[in-house]
């Protein structure tokens, strides 16, 4: 189990936004959150990441709550999560490779070269080589989604968040996102969280889906139960256009399975830099379940190291 | 009452910056940039208010000291020692609350509004720390160095100008300046320094960093953080006077 929310409870003055939803989104799964605008989905989705502070309940990342967490248990957290936002949210003064570098600067302390390498091997995973030099008021919207998705993996984190990724994109740039998206999850066993309403992703990529109503969870399952809810909200939501029909659920690929195919991520470049074998030769050897196929990921160790050593400082040598 | 509650968010987003700092090469480069952005980027308004206002101020002071009993000594005195204990100070921190004051809210208003900040939060990154601290460490390097160039070139306008319009020589302006030159001066003119460059980005971190909304509102954001910077800029003035004199 990946993260779990109990009791979430948030409220805007009078009005209650979200009402006690409880939900498990499970690892190595796209685990779709859906409703209608004002359903109080994107609410929720920063009430999990913390942008938001929930009035009542738990947050529960593999058991660690969020809510009650330390300051160094949040950063230690943090460091595992990535964000696609709705709008990107690129850093507009940076370039693409500044901007899927800025986690790595800022959480390793690898080098230059190591961090370009880094940053050229997701930028490839997301089909974007070749524009590390670019502004992101260069990009179009589709390839400011996928830069976003590049960043968000720049760390190999564990728990992927994608607010809205199909919003004011077209339904081929969407797919392509959604494809993305389904692919990290497996590659990487990322437990990621979708927040859309778009009923083309929800049959393309979805494993679980918790579908929201007027703040309060009405329906969860997966993508073929949908059709037999019997809950007329989520009925209604689900079929209110004649080009989602019944049928087109039954068609739908089978729900993702987590580490199918390795072999895109098994050789990231950091590990084939001639001076990363230093660091993964000093790296606390603690077998990490983000890590894509064999085992050593250098960035994920390599944050733990500089961790370990603020925790842990060593005595002056007198 | 809303004041307080202002107030005390002002306080919190200060505290906030050593809750969680970033790894000092990080700050470092971020402090070089933002050197560059707010004092280098702002050379050019002080030297051209500067030299005239200067200027101004010789050709003034001399129209009012009609007396022949008043040594002509006396013109430079006044606009040395008025531009190192107000005009330098003073002046040109309410020009730079224009500039610096409305760049500073704008940009993190928008990068507020872009989501950009919370980007930076779910990255784990303390956005308060990374963004605002090296713009108000820049402002500490850079507006003493602004202020002394500021009042340096009061002095030249106003030496240039008396000895242009031929209302009083180069000689004896600056036997005026030397006459009843205090170190007490420049010390006041660097503690104002400090003061406003403070009061001036972080009165402006605090309004762009609290925008909610979206282009309109971070218009609103940069005006509300000049007005403001401008209002606590001359009670500041008001109270280093009457504390330092």
């Amino acid at each position: 189990m990946a993260i779990e929310i109990v009791d979430i409870v948030k409220g805007f003055g009078e009005k209650q936004v979200l009402k006690g939803i409880n939900f498990k989104f499970e690892q190595g799964k796209v685990n779709m959150i859906i409703g209608a605008s004002g359903s109080g989905k994107s609410v929720m989705l920063k009430c999990i990441v913390g942008l938001m502070k929930a009035d009542g309940g738990k947050v529960l990342y593999d058991g660690l709550d969020f809510m009650t967490a330390g300051f160094k248990d949040i950063r230690n957290l943090r460091k595992n999560m990535g964000m696609l936002f709705q709008y990107s949210a690129l850093f507009d003064s940076m370039t693409v490779e500044e901007n899927v570098g800025f986690p790595l600067k800022i959480y390793t302390q690898l080098t230059a070269k190591e961090i370009k390498k880094r940053v050229e091997f997701c930028l490839d995973r997301v089909n974007m080589a070749n524009t590390n030099h670019l502004f992101p008021a260069e990009l179009s919207g589709g390839m400011m989604k996928r830069v976003g998705i590049a960043r968000a993996i720049a760390l190999n984190p564990k728990y992927l968040f994608c607010d809205e990724p199909n919003s004011g994109l077209d339904p081929l740039t969407s797919k392509v996102i959604d494809e993305l998206i389904m692919e990290i999850t497996t590659e990487f066993n990322t437990c990621t969280v979708v927040v859309s309403h778009d009923m083309n992703s929800v049959i393309n990529i979805s494993d679980n889906i918790m579908f929201l109503h007027k703040g309060q969870k009405e329906w969860e399952g997966d993508k073929r139960q949908i059709m037999r809810s019997g809950n007329p909200s989520l009925d209604k939501f689900v079929f209110v256009s004649d080009l989602i029909n019944r049928d087109l659920f039954n068609q739908a690929p089978e729900p993702a399975k987590p580490a199918l195919d390795l072999s895109k991520a098994s050789t990231p470049p950091v590990a084939e830099a001639p001076e990363a074998p230093a660091i993964v030769a000093e790296a606390p050897v603690a077998p990490d379940p983000i890590v894509p196929a064999d085992g050593a990921d250098p960035i994920v160790e390599e944050a733990a190291n500089v961790d370990e050593e603020e925790q842990n400082p060593e005595p002056p040598m007198v | 009452m809303k004041i307080f509650y202002h107030i005390g968010r002002y306080l919190t987003l200060l505290a906030n910056f050593f809750k969680s700092p970033e790894k000092f090469s990080v700050y470092w480069n971020l402090i070089l940039m933002e050197c560059n952005a707010i004092g280098v980027g702002s050379v050019l308004i002080v030297v051209l208010i500067s030299v005239f206002i200067g200027a101004v101020m010789t050709v003034q002071t001399a129209y009012q000291l009609e007396s022949p009993l008043l040594p002509n000594t006396l013109i430079g005195t006044t606009v040395s020692n008025s531009s190192m204990l107000e005009l330098a100070p003073t002046v040109t921190s309410l020009v730079l609350a224009g500039k610096v004051g409305s760049a500073i809210a704008s940009q993190l208003g928008t990068m507020r509004v872009t989501e950009q900040i919370d980007a930076l939060e779910v990255m784990g990154i303390n956005s308060s720390s990374y963004l605002i601290m090296p713009k108000i460490a820049a402002s500490l390097i850079t507006f003493p160095l602004l202020i002394i160039l500021s009042a340096f070139l009061m002095m030249t306008g106003g030496l240039l100008a008396g000895d242009i319009t031929g209302e009083v020589s180069a000689v004896d302006f600056i036997t005026g300046m030397r006459e009843y030159f205090q170190v007490f001066y420049v010390n006041f003119m660097l503690i104002k320094a400090f003061v406003f460059g403070f009061i001036i980005s972080s009165i402006a971190a605090y309004q762009g960093y609290n925008v909610r909304g979206g282009a309109l509102e971070v218009g609103q954001g940069s005006t509300r953080a000049v007005v403001y910077s401008c209002i606590v800029i001359l009670i500041a003035d008001f109270t280093l006077a009457k504390l330092l004199i």
